[in-house]
């Protein structure tokens, strides 16, 4: 075996190598050193190699610590990884905000619309009519539409009522009735215009029924000053008891 | 490379072995609680940021080797934290009494406030010792990216040879040939260097 200090075989490297790490059995190490005592030549390349070995150590530390006071000095700078975490989940956040908002407000669209269609279906029922006692002839078509308004019919007693509206455009009771299967069918426009028909007069005995429903029509659009403001001219228990559930 | 457990609080056992085995969580915790200090002390006694750099990680590699040879703790029990501050401190006093602060009054009294005792480290290497320290050093740095990078795996982050193997893609073998390899030649770098200068 070659005891030239200057030759160092791989095994022997490796020798060296698990007792400076620390890889071998207290046995081994104790038996290591007892050659070492003995063996000049081996202390020698065992001395060399240490060197070389603690050199290499020593420069990995060095550079871990620069790389890490380096490491240290950008988080203080820029917090480059809380940064980038929070750019990159901003814009989502920003998105979900979006989202939610449109969510909400489409909600409250809705749910503002139902508010006033809420009252409206509690408060609403249609006109019951007028007793539809045939036999009168004069206004024999009059009462055919009232027994199909009655049937829930509300077509065909529009389209007959409309017929007679023709020579009576003013008729209250025409209006009124007209009015009141319109509104019944969901038309709360058509209803609006045959209803302001009725209170035009101002004497019409349909006159509180009248602003009733004009109230809780435009209640139902949505329209919350003009429905108070006709709830407001209605004397009908009804309508005073929903005008007080409405806000100021 | 080892592994110590990943939880904050350490004992100062479990400090020391960790920085033994140049553990990377152990080092980066040393280091993040004690340099602030450091560089505390050093602004209040004129020192720039640059500075406390370099005399922290002057005193961080003194307290490494000094835990290697087992001189840490010996008098007044273990702290790792204590010892590298102490050991910082007294390398800025060391600055302070050169040449430049020599004459001031306030360096007198940090010294009289200084506690030198047997943290101090214990600087007896020899101009001989010195010199083949660099010539050491220097033949390193001119080995090559790819062997010092390879030593550095075995012998600094104590990786396995078949984690070492997985992470350059090479077989175990192969890994261990190359090492073999390149300590050969550092050897004869570092023999050239020494020759030269001699």
């Amino acid at each position: 075996m070659e005891n030239n200090p200057k030759y160092i075989s791989e095994e022997q490297q490796e020798l060296f190598e698990r007792f400076l790490m620390h890889e071998m059995p207290v046995a081994e190490q104790l038996s290591f050193k007892t050659r070492l005592a003995e063996d000049e030549n081996l202390q020698k390349s065992f001395n060399e190699f240490k060197v070389l070995f603690d050199t290499v150590e020593e420069a990995g530390l060095r550079e871990k610590l620069e790389s890490l006071h380096n490491a240290i000095e950008q988080e203080k700078k820029t917090p480059v990884i809380g940064l980038n975490a929070s750019k990159f989940r901003f814009i989502y956040r920003i998105a979900a905000s979006v989202v939610i908002l449109l969510a909400i407000g489409g909600f409250w669209y809705f749910n503002r619309q139902s508010a006033g269609e809420k009252l409206f279906y509690n408060y609403y029922s249609p006109d019951p009519g007028l007793p539809t006692v045939m036999g009168n002839s004069d206004n024999y078509d009059f009462y055919e539409a009232m027994v199909d308004y009655k049937h829930g019919d509300y077509d065909k007693a529009i389209e007959k009522w409309n017929k007679l509206l023709a020579a009576k455009p003013h008729n209250d009771t025409l209006n009124y009735f007209l009015a009141s299967a319109q509104i019944a069918k969901g038309n709360e426009n058509s209803a609006l215009n045959g209803f302001t028909k009725v209170i035009a007069s101002r004497k019409s005995v349909f006159q509180n029924e009248a602003y009733f429903y004009l109230g809780l029509s435009y209640l139902k659009k949505g329209e919350l000053p003009k429905a108070k403001e006709y709830l407001a001219l209605s004397n009908l228990d009804l309508s005073k008891e929903l005008l007080n559930q409405l806000p100021d | 490379m080892t592994k110590t457990k990943h939880y904050h609080h350490r004992t100062q056992e479990e400090i020391l072995s960790g920085l033994l085995l140049n553990n990377d969580l152990v080092i980066n915790q040393l280091y993040r609680e004690v340099f602030p200090k450091v560089q505390r002390y050093i602004f209040k006694n004129n020192g720039t940021s640059e500075q406390a750099k370099d005399i922290f990680q002057e005193a961080f590699a003194a307290t490494w080797k000094n835990a290697k040879k087992g001189k840490l703790g010996e008098a007044k029990g273990l702290n790792v934290e204590a010892y590298l501050y102490t050991i910082a401190k007294n390398k800025w006093l060391d600055h302070l009494r050169s040449s430049a602060y020599k004459k001031t009054v306030r360096t007198i009294k940090l010294i009289d406030q200084a506690n030198l005792s047997e943290e101090s480290e214990n600087e007896t290497e020899t101009s001989e010792s010195q010199f083949e320290m660099e010539a050491m050093r220097a033949a390193l740095k001119s080995l090559g990216e790819n062997c010092k990078s390879l030593l550095n795996l075995f012998y600094f982050e104590r990786k396995s040879m078949d984690e070492i193997a997985i992470e350059l893609n090479i077989g175990a073998a192969s890994a261990r040939n190359q090492k073999y390899r390149c300590m050969e030649k550092l050897r004869g770098l570092a023999l050239e260097l020494k020759n030269n200068g001699k």
